[in-house]
């Protein structure tokens, strides 16, 4: 091994470390007994092993599967909405020169260049007026306008990166436009989509502030996780955070397969 | 029989014309090619005939029929891109077979049709494999094949062969001249490469900023260009141009530039006697100048010293200083050993000179 290459090692491995101690520190206490962690100096290791944080927050019935589902359903609803919108839209912007190209990211942008913090509240006196408050639908239309320049900046330079000759290739060999999109682009386009939807599905998983202001009755995850967090409870707020953990690294690693890099490698030649 | 028109096409992109007033005609089984330097609105071209691209204003007939508003997949030709385009996705076997799918041909037939074009084209033992495990020239076999299988109306080709290095790109040149002769398709063929066009072409159009220059046959487009332009454009090295002061001594012209002067030849003297022009440009290819040793029948002579001397092979190029700073490139054989420096007398004959108005229009 050369000297570099160690070196890169090294800092790599520090990098891990420092990223994922806060996490395992966050895994042992749901798993450990409030003894080790009520000490004045707490082990680095786990000494008394216990399920029963997870127990405790399994039993509590509706109060954890209310939550639960209503996460994913936004989630995933989010993650869908967002690519049947952005996956036109980007691929239409895609298509114009580079500048002006620019020029659109950047407006669609300027929805995010306003803090959440504060225009959760606004919206959610016209969700009141409409209807939309506590509801899944109106958390998902808010978690849009976080997404969406998301998922638009991703998709428009997979379009971009795209090669012409091979979507102009298509409509030539019998596909109408449409059709080379759904059948030549869409598809080689794969990777792009994934990445795009992984992370409109992490955008609304996590998302805190607009579920604080739009939910009432019915919260998120992360809202419940916050409910335990504020009345001191830190074996609950544990569990929680790494059940929200867990599906994030699930989907993250089953659609990892789909993210390669050569997906288009010997179509042409540059 | 005329197969393709277009009629008076017009490009734009934004205040940008790429394309002007553009009118051919290419009648049946002809191969034609688009000869331009880049950005000369060629591919544009080809994409609207294809197309891909709407013209700004302008008709396109196909067999007479006005086609101008069909979308590509109505119009059934077939492209090869310059960079192949071929689907990475899909070995070259389903690569090929795309087109026939997509018309939902039957499976046996798909299979007949895609094994006869792989044999044509030689790669009948990689229609197994993908794009990516394939070498440039069996990438470009592959997207002639996904082409001609087909059996299209019109086959369009943009720059197929640039991408090649020169060694393959004279051997894929030797298979499209086989394979035109073979399929007797016409064909739509776009390049920047003369020599590409000379040798593939049974009509060439010269194009330069959207303009056709010339439309004519390859041994018409090298020994009569109409302009200075296409003068210039074909032949390697390119053509002498020497511009020239016309002045009328006692009746007789004469041309020249500081010290150095040639009387008009009769043919010339004719045409400035009908107009009067003041300024004329005056081309020779270097391969028509030769060693004037007193004997032959030079019409002209000039005399000069080799300043450059660059081995091209079989042919020599000589950079030659002529008196009051003209310099000329003359081509001879290499076996004259001549040397940097030498004194050299350089003939030629009347009919190798072409003389040009000021506008570039060829006068004689």
């Amino acid at each position: 091994m050369s000297r570099a290459k160690l070196g890169a090692w090294i800092i790599s491995i520090v990098f891990v470390v420092l990223l994922l101690f806060p996490l395992y520190i966050m895994f042992k206490i749901s798993v450990s007994a409030p003894h080790d962690v009520f000490r004045e100096s707490p082990p680095y290791f786990i000494e008394n092993f216990t399920w029963q944080h997870f127990r405790n927050v399994l039993a509590s019935g509706e109060a954890f599967y209310a939550p639960l589902s209503k996460s994913f359903i936004t989630a995933i609803a989010a993650t869908f909405l967002s690519l049947l919108i952005a996956v036109p839209a980007a691929y239409g912007i895609s298509r114009f020169d580079v500048k002006l190209r620019y020029i659109l990211i950047l407006i669609i942008f300027m929805s995010r260049m306003v803090p959440e913090v504060s225009i959760a509240l606004p919206i959610s006196i016209t969700f009141i007026r409409m209807g939309l408050f506590d509801t899944t639908l109106g958390l998902v239309l808010a978690h849009l306008i976080r997404i969406l320049p998301v998922s638009c900046f991703i998709l428009v330079s997979v379009f971009g990166e795209f090669p012409l000759s091979l979507e102009r290739q298509a409509r030539i060999d019998g596909y109408s436009r449409i059709g080379a999109i759904r059948k030549v682009v869409l598809p080689l386009s794969l990777t792009g989509l994934v990445v795009a939807g992984l992370f409109s599905f992490i955008l609304s998983w996590d998302e805190f502030i607009y579920a604080s202001y739009l939910t009432l009755a019915e919260p998120t995850m992360p809202i419940k996780m916050y409910y335990y967090i504020s009345r001191g409870n830190i074996f609950s707020s544990a569990t929680y955070a790494v059940i929200i953990t867990i599906p994030v690294l699930i989907i993250t690693f089953s659609l990892q397969r789909y993210i390669k890099p050569e997906y288009l490698s010997g179509s042409v030649k540059g | 029989m005329v197969y393709l028109r277009l009629e008076n096409i017009n490009k734009s992109f934004g205040s940008k014309q790429v394309i002007r007033d553009f009118n051919l005609e290419i009648e049946k089984e002809k191969f034609c090619v688009f000869l331009g330097p880049s950005g000369c609105g060629k591919s544009t071209l080809l994409n609207i005939i294809a197309g891909l691209e709407q013209p700004s204003s302008g008709k396109i007939y196909l067999r007479g029929k006005d086609i101008t508003s069909f979308a590509p997949h109505k119009r059934d030709m077939a492209m090869v891109f310059q960079d192949y385009a071929l689907y990475p996705h899909l070995t070259v076997f389903e690569n090929i077979a795309f087109g026939l799918r997509v018309k939902a041909l039957k499976e046996d037939e798909i299979h007949r049709k895609v094994k006869e074009v792989s044999r044509i084209l030689n790669i009948e033992d990689k229609l197994g494999n993908y794009p990516r495990s394939l070498s440039g020239g069996e990438r470009q076999r592959a997207a002639t094949g996904r082409a001609i299988v087909r059996e299209p109306n019109l086959f369009l080709f943009d720059e197929p062969l640039s991408n090649l290095d020169a060694r393959l790109r004279l051997e894929l040149r030797k298979e499209f001249l086989q394979l035109q002769q073979r399929l007797r398709k016409t064909s739509l063929y776009v390049t920047h490469d003369q020599i590409e066009a000379l040798s593939l072409g049974d009509v060439i159009a010269v194009l330069k900023e959207g303009k056709i220059q010339q439309v004519s046959t390859p041994y018409d487009l090298y020994n009569q260009p109409r302009n200075l332009f296409v003068a210039g454009f074909i032949g390697t090295p390119p053509m002498n141009i020497l511009e020239l002061v016309v002045k009328n001594e006692d009746g007789e012209f004469v041309l020249s530039k500081g010290n150095f002067s040639l009387k008009a030849p009769p043919k010339l003297a004719d045409k400035l006697r009908k107009s009067k022009h003041e300024i004329i440009f005056l081309g020779i290819r270097p391969s028509a100048l030769f060693f004037d040793n007193g004997k032959n029948e030079s019409d002209y002579v000039f005399e000069g010293g080799i300043r450059l001397l660059e081995m091209l092979g079989e042919d020599m190029l000589a950079y030659i200083a002529l008196e009051g700073g003209v310099e000329i490139r003359a081509v001879f054989s290499q076996k004259r050993r001549e040397q940097k420096g030498r004194r050299v007398r350089l003939g030629v004959s009347g009919e190798d000179m072409y003389f040009f108005e000021k506008n570039g229009r060829r006068l004689c």
